[in-house]
């Protein structure tokens, strides 16, 4: 009588644990892969940051100066620049020094975003202070990356991800923004990209290698192929 | 003017949609009302912004549809197929599975 019992509370907890089905491991494999893909690049991402080894440079085809200005800025006022890029080191001046009363922000265009190719950090050098709410930043298609202060200087710094690195190097150009503390109608940077030799793209290879195992899932999710093999269905003899 | 990026609206929408196949895989209620596919669309759309926020999972989709990086192209063939497979499932077996 006892043995009976145990065997029924042993079917019990057998059935409690059964192995899940194939769709089931097949569609929790898809989710972890998606999530897990992602999320693995950018903690390599992070790590990865610090490992840089000389200074590349910034280039430019047609390196242009632009300006944001107030809008109580008269009509009449004199907006154009004359500017410099040599050496990774930029100046910017304005052409007529008392417009400088009007422009909040130096837009520093037409930089090659090639450098971004093997960036590790990129720093920015300047010789003026920058507006506490207004960090520097680079725009590049429409979207903004903005760099960091370091300890309180005017060094600021950008360390760009995978993922940052692909969106900007996806476009021709980027521009360098600045917002001085103070109206000034010269600015001065030094641009500081390190670069290192080789990368091994970990990201690329990680979420390449989860593209390429999603479509082997795809294909084991449908009615034809199975974990076992190919299923074929059987002609009716006549 | 905002600019509309077309290319982050679809990986968002091919987010969701993976995710919420996924979801519909495990629905053991078959009849799906509008109320159901609405349920199911919004978490599916929580789901996937949660894992932009943590993993830049639409980014990669982003680059992918856009063209940019080869593997993040691999990476949108493999989910759209994924997605493609499921849906074919459930119009097949008349919504009682997406994965087989």
């Amino acid at each position: 009588m006892g043995r009976i019992i145990s065997q029924k509370n042993k079917s019990k907890v057998i059935r409690a644990f059964r192995e899940p089905s194939a769709p089931v491991v097949m569609s929790l494999m898809a989710l972890i892969l998606i999530c897990a893909a992602p999320a693995l690049v950018s903690v390599i991402d992070d790590s990865d940051s610090y490992n840089y080894t000389t200074v590349g440079e910034v280039t430019s085809d047609n390196i242009g100066f632009a300006g944001f200005w107030s809008n109580d800025i008269p009509p009449d006022t004199d907006k154009t620049f004359v500017g410099l890029l040599d050496d990774n080191k930029v100046t910017a001046t304005l052409t007529e020094p008392t417009s400088a009363e009007y422009l909040d922000q130096y837009r520093i265009q037409n930089l090659n975003t090639d450098i971004f190719d093997n960036l590790t950090k990129f720093l920015i050098v300047l010789d003026t202070d920058v507006d506490d709410r207004y960090p520097v930043k680079i725009v590049s298609g429409g979207q903004t990356y903005y760099f960091t202060q370091v300890d309180d200087t005017n060094v600021w710094e950008f360390s760009p991800s995978t993922i940052d690195k692909l969106k900007i190097t996806s476009n021709e150009s980027f521009v360098i923004v600045v917002w001085p503390a103070e109206k000034t109608s010269y600015i001065e940077m030094e641009l500081i990209p390190y670069i290192t030799g080789a990368t091994i793209a970990y990201g690329e290879i990680i979420v390449g290698a989860t593209g390429a195992l999603l479509i082997v899932c795809a294909i084991l999710a449908t009615p034809w192929v199975g974990t076992t093999g190919l299923t074929v269905k059987r002609r009716r003899s006549a | 003017m905002i600019a509309i990026d077309y290319y982050g609206l679809a990986a968002a929408a091919m987010a969701t949609s993976f995710l919420a196949l996924l979801m519909l895989s495990y629905v053991r209620k078959r009849t799906l009302s509008v109320w159901h596919a609405l349920t199911i669309g919004t978490v599916a759309g929580f789901a996937a912004s949660m894992a932009q926020s943590y993993t830049g999972l639409i980014d990669w989709l982003t680059l992918g549809i856009m063209g940019v990086s080869t593997s993040a192209t691999l990476f949108v063939v493999g989910m759209g197929a994924m997605c493609a497979v499921m849906v074919y499932n459930i119009l097949a077996t008349r919504g009682k599975t997406a994965v087989r």
